[in-house]
């Protein structure tokens, strides 16, 4: 992952450090040592960054070794789904290219279509 | 000593939570690409294919019928059927979606309820919004493609070198990109204006402003669309990338953006094309020549 003084030099981008520096009211030697800062600083030197390059704190902190974690309620409510019989009407949830729908009795037909092919599907295997 | 039960109410749980989880526990976090097989497998859904337009046939006649059905979800048979017309990444996408609609508790409540009351307008696209955002969660793992992205430079290279290893194609890539990043960019998405005639000059061909996002920085100092009324022809900017022979063809360019009567932007620009569409990432203002 990228240390915080390389995602600042990133923001500079083609700018020259005196540009910069200037635009930001600070000496040039001090973005210098800042662009090779291993850590993040803290305080009004934080802020300042993030007002001038108008980015928010965690553009700094951000990481990609978070990992993803479960739940215990969410992993209660996928193992009910996971096995609850569905026994209510004939239906589907559509997706279409323009995002609309279509009307009950067509979403009726498509569901005993998909009923048909499935059983279908089964004989032939 | 007093004992209680966790609960389960499901009007608690938040869409991320499901999705991390369901990610979880099917084993595919933090493996590339998402392996929709494994999620379906779990949920003990079956995946069907076939062309909605020869073997659905009644749809040519049903009334008001929307164009390109791509997927459809029965809960009853616990199936989803994509449209074998689709390329692998829109049938991904379409499952993923369809995913959405059985795993969100307000889905299985709404669109499955027992009566014959069509979901009113508004929910059906929230709830058509909430499924491809469930969808691209699943392609992208939570925040994990927006925060190996933050170790590239800005720049259109980074979602073409990066969405492959999501099997994630380049327009959910750049989507993607731009809704979650935390500087300040914005993508302004062009297509084609109108099917071309047999047999006419590719060159020809018309491209209109499709939609824009921008990233929240960037909606905070600039803008979040843009607009024209006019199509852009051959001999414009965005022409530069025109036509499948220049895909991963990465062009610079500089934008104009009228603000009101007086006030105009100057953005640094990138153009590339998936071959269908044009994307222009808006990066930076531009540096100013000096006098």
């Amino acid at each position: 992952m990228e240390n915080f003084g390389e995602r600042l030099r990133r923001l500079r981008g083609d700018r020259s450090q005196k540009e910069v520096a200037q635009g930001m009211g600070i000496p040039q030697t001090t973005l210098s040592t800042l662009e090779n800062q291993q850590s993040v600083p803290r305080g009004e030197v934080l802020a300042r960054l993030t007002e001038y390059f108008k980015v928010p704190i965690t553009y700094f902190y951000r990481s990609h070794t978070e990992p993803l974690r479960s739940t215990e309620s969410a992993k209660q409510f996928l193992e009910s789904i996971r096995t609850e019989p569905f026994s209510g009407k004939p239906t589907v949830a559509t997706h279409t290219e323009s995002g609309e729908d279509f009307d009950e009795d067509t979403k009726r037909l498509i569901a005993e279509k998909i009923h048909q092919k499935r059983a279908e599907t089964q004989r032939k295997h | 000593m007093q004992k209680l039960n966790v609960s389960t109410n499901t009007t608690e749980l938040s869409r991320e939570e499901i999705v991390e989880t369901l990610l979880v526990e099917t084993g595919t976090a933090g493996r590339l690409p998402t392996n929709e097989g494994k999620l379906l497998g779990y949920l003990h859904l079956e995946q069907l294919s076939f062309d909605f337009a020869q073997d659905v046939d009644f749809l040519a006649r049903a009334p008001n019928v929307p164009a390109k059905l791509r997927a459809a979800l029965s809960l009853n048979d616990r199936t989803i059927v994509t449209h074998s017309g689709l390329d692998s990444k829109r049938s991904r996408f379409s499952i993923l979606h369809e995913v959405g609609h059985f795993v969100l508790p307000e889905h299985r409540e709404r669109i499955f309820a027992d009566t014959d009351e069509t979901l009113n307008w508004r929910t059906r696209v929230q709830q058509e919004r909430e499924a491809n955002e469930v969808a691209a969660e699943l392609i992208f793992q939570g925040n994990r493609f927006t925060d190996e992205a933050l170790d590239y430079p800005l720049s259109c290279k980074t979602v073409l070198n990066i969405a492959p290893k999501y099997a994630a194609s380049y327009e959910s890539g750049m989507r993607r990109y731009v809704e979650r990043h935390v500087l300040p960019c914005a993508v302004i998405v062009y297509n084609k204006a109108l099917a071309s005639p047999e047999g006419s000059d590719p060159a020809d061909e018309k491209y209109r402003i499709h939609y824009t996002i921008a990233s929240p920085a960037f909606r905070k100092s600039y803008f979040s669309a843009v607009e024209c009324s006019e199509g852009f022809s051959s001999g414009s900017e965005i022409h530069k990338v025109h036509g499948p022979w220049n895909i991963g063809n990465v062009v610079e360019s500089e934008l104009v953006v009228a603000h009101g009567n007086k006030e105009q932007w100057r953005f640094d620009t990138e153009l590339f094309t998936n071959g269908y569409k044009i994307f222009q990432l808006v990066l930076r203002p531009s540096k100013l020549p000096s006098p």
